[in-house]
């Protein structure tokens, strides 16, 4: 079957299986077409730098095709990719020391850890000011508003690759809504999303 | 609804330039790291052979041994 014909209906697991029994490029073309879009986005997010997210783009397919056979299938392609994503990421911000809150842990202590910003918030904020928010607020709260809401990973998995207790992560997120929910006010004095 | 799908959507479609670029260059490591597994899986056991036969063994005597 040629690697064309199955681009829509194999999962990204037996692509990563195909391409190690094979070494044909086509099935990792396909792994390359289903996910640099997304990984370049993630970058261009943390990194503000369109260069830099290019560059970053590259440097992590390679390292994704150089470790292929690492994989080890015990979480999702996706979740594996992204955790290559997210931590070239944060790396390139701390070496750069761009950001600090990457690596500040309470950089959001000073909140009221009582509110609860709603999910549909977050979700329903038009796309436009969705960015400029994501853009204004620190790289550590963006970072994991986008595991959460963007890639939809679990609170397990963040932990994971964040090296966090799920509670850690739990208030994180929640810390992260607020700190959201306070720019967003802060930006647009109306209440409407 | 779920606008962090849309903006990521969004972004694929933006910055398909500079996706293209990536695709490119990556292609192009792609075929130097493919030229050069070739360049080692064809010349790399003959390097080795040669190596033998100049240190006064030879291939056989190496077969030998692993028996």
């Amino acid at each position: 079957m040629m690697a064309t014909d199955i681009s829509k209906k194999i999962s990204d697991e037996e692509l990563v299986k195909l391409y190690l029994e094979s070494q044909n490029v086509a099935y990792f073309t396909i792994l390359y077409k289903r996910y640099s879009g997304k990984i370049f986005g993630k970058s261009l997010s943390l990194l503000k730098s369109e260069s830099e997210a290019e560059d970053a783009t590259q440097d992590i397919m390679m390292k994704i095709l150089m470790n292929l056979a690492k994989f080890s299938g015990k979480s999702r392609f996706s979740t594996w990719i992204y955790s290559i994503t997210y931590n070239y990421c944060i790396d390139f911000l701390r070496r750069k020391k761009k950001d600090p809150s990457v690596y500040v842990d309470d950089f959001l202590e000073n909140l009221d850890v009582e509110e609860e910003v709603e999910d549909t918030f977050l979700l329903e904020v038009n796309v436009r000011r969705l960015k400029k928010i994501l853009d204004e607020i620190p790289s550590g709260d963006k970072t994991i508003l986008l595991m959460k809401y963007q890639d939809e990973m679990s609170i397990k998995e963040i932990g994971g690759i964040l090296d966090k207790s799920e509670s850690a992560i739990k208030m994180k997120i929640k810390r992260a809504k607020q700190k959201f929910k306070k720019t967003y006010k802060a930006t647009y004095k109306e209440d409407t999303i | 609804m779920n606008n962090f799908k849309e903006l990521e959507k969004m972004q694929t479609e933006q910055y398909q330039n500079s996706l293209n670029n990536i695709k490119n260059n990556l292609d192009s490591n792609m075929k130097t790291i493919s030229v050069f597994t070739e360049i080692v899986d064809v010349y790399f056991s003959k390097v080795i052979n040669y190596v033998v036969s100049l240190s006064g063994g030879s291939e056989e005597k190496l077969i030998d041994k692993k028996d």
